[in-house]
């Protein structure tokens, strides 16, 4: 069974000995101007296993020294030389485009925590607009005057949220090719945001993460990168069977 | 720079346990994959079903409350949605006890267009 890493923007041999999951040694199966980078192994993926995954990423990050490289998700698998190579074909365009896209540039992950439980207590005492049902008079409207109190507390939350966000994320503006922003996965978790950085821009996006730490004392940051960039992928449709991301 | 080319640690943070406590909770609410252990399955397929119910719960809910204010639904009518809604609240309640869910967990991750409530 063929485990996949990566597809590169190669299709020459892969001259350094990379060892894989299974200590295979990886090589890259070509199709025109790009490659797949694979190892061939003897077991099984079932689910997200810690240390597999870490070499997988090593793996990435090892080909990443040489090629420009879309990374595949933990657990892909292919039969067969030729699955493999039929997942090239068919998504070829898709892969060249990529890894256009991706050239010179890694991904950083930010993540930002706030008191998102503070902000709903001072937002809940503050002093709102009068009831626009009379909650006295049935169980039916009581319920339907706290459920508008409710969405009136949850769009304030949002806005104040947003507006955290808005400026957290304007410290990067300019320094970053892409962005994907994931907002308030939980109450606590403010953002979760992934940048994509050219490679000569890093010192200072990372000065800028310094200067935005220094100027937000209320808030808590996880910055973590360089990685390859997993979240800058488009994928094609089902091109074999993945365990997990 | 590439990845590990400059020596340093690749995780800059302050508050480690904060985040780390915050990360386990979104991996645990949203799965890579379905479980599809056969002893899962069923509280798999609730929470699904469930979901999908709970969207539709809030999307009466939020229409509701815009007719409402809005002055388009009579006294009589504002009775009426809002006991359905009540009870409707009421059963999911019951059917979250049975099949062990948590409100946060009636989610579905769509990937890049973020989570579906």
């Amino acid at each position: 069974m063929l485990y996949a890493y990566a597809v590169v923007d190669s299709n020459r041999k892969i001259e350094d000995r990379v060892e894989g999951i299974e200590r295979e040694a990886v090589r890259n199966i070509p199709c025109r101007e790009i490659g797949l980078a694979v190892g061939e192994i003897e077991g099984t993926i079932d689910g997200v296993d810690g240390s597999r995954a870490l070499k997988h990423e090593e793996v990435v990050e090892k080909l990443m020294e040489k090629f420009t490289v879309l990374p595949m998700r933990f657990g892909t698998v292919f039969p067969a030389p030729a699955d493999a190579l039929a997942a090239l074909e068919s998504g070829y365009d898709l892969f060249r485009r990529n890894l256009e896209r991706v050239r010179g540039k890694a991904e950083w992950g930010l993540r930002v925590i706030w008191d998102g439980g503070k902000t709903r207590d001072r937002l809940a005492n503050a002093p709102g607009p009068p009831p626009a049902l009379d909650a006295t008079s049935s169980r039916a409207k009581q319920y339907l005057e706290k459920k508008r109190v409710q969405r009136r507390l949850e769009r304030a939350f949002a806005e104040e949220a947003e507006e955290h966000i808005a400026r957290v994320d304007g410290f990067f503006a300019g320094r970053v090719a892409e962005k994907r922003l994931e907002k308030l996965k939980r109450d606590k978790l403010l953002l979760n945001a992934y940048y994509l950085v050219r490679r000569e821009s890093q010192s200072d996006f990372i000065k800028a993460y310094q200067r935005l730490r220094r100027e937000s004392g209320d808030l808590r940051f996880l910055l973590s990168g360089p990685w390859p960039p997993y979240n800058f992928v488009e994928r094609p449709r089902a091109p074999a069977r993945g365990a997990a991301d | 720079m590439k990845p590990g080319e400059s020596g340093e640690s690749r995780v800059r943070t302050d508050s480690p346990d904060l985040f780390l406590e915050e990360l386990e909770k979104i991996r645990d609410v949203l799965p890579g994959k379905i479980d599809a252990n056969p002893k899962n399955v069923e509280k798999g397929l609730a929470k699904l079903v469930l979901t999908l119910v709970e969207l539709i719960r809030k999307l009466l809910e939020k229409q509701a409350l815009r007719r409402i204010d809005g002055g388009t639904l009579s006294e009589e009518e504002i009775e009426r949605v809002g006991e359905t809604l009540m009870k409707l609240e009421n059963k999911m309640e019951e059917l979250k006890g049975i099949f062990g869910l948590q409100d946060e967990e009636l989610n579905l991750n769509l990937g890049p267009l973020g989570n579906l409530m």
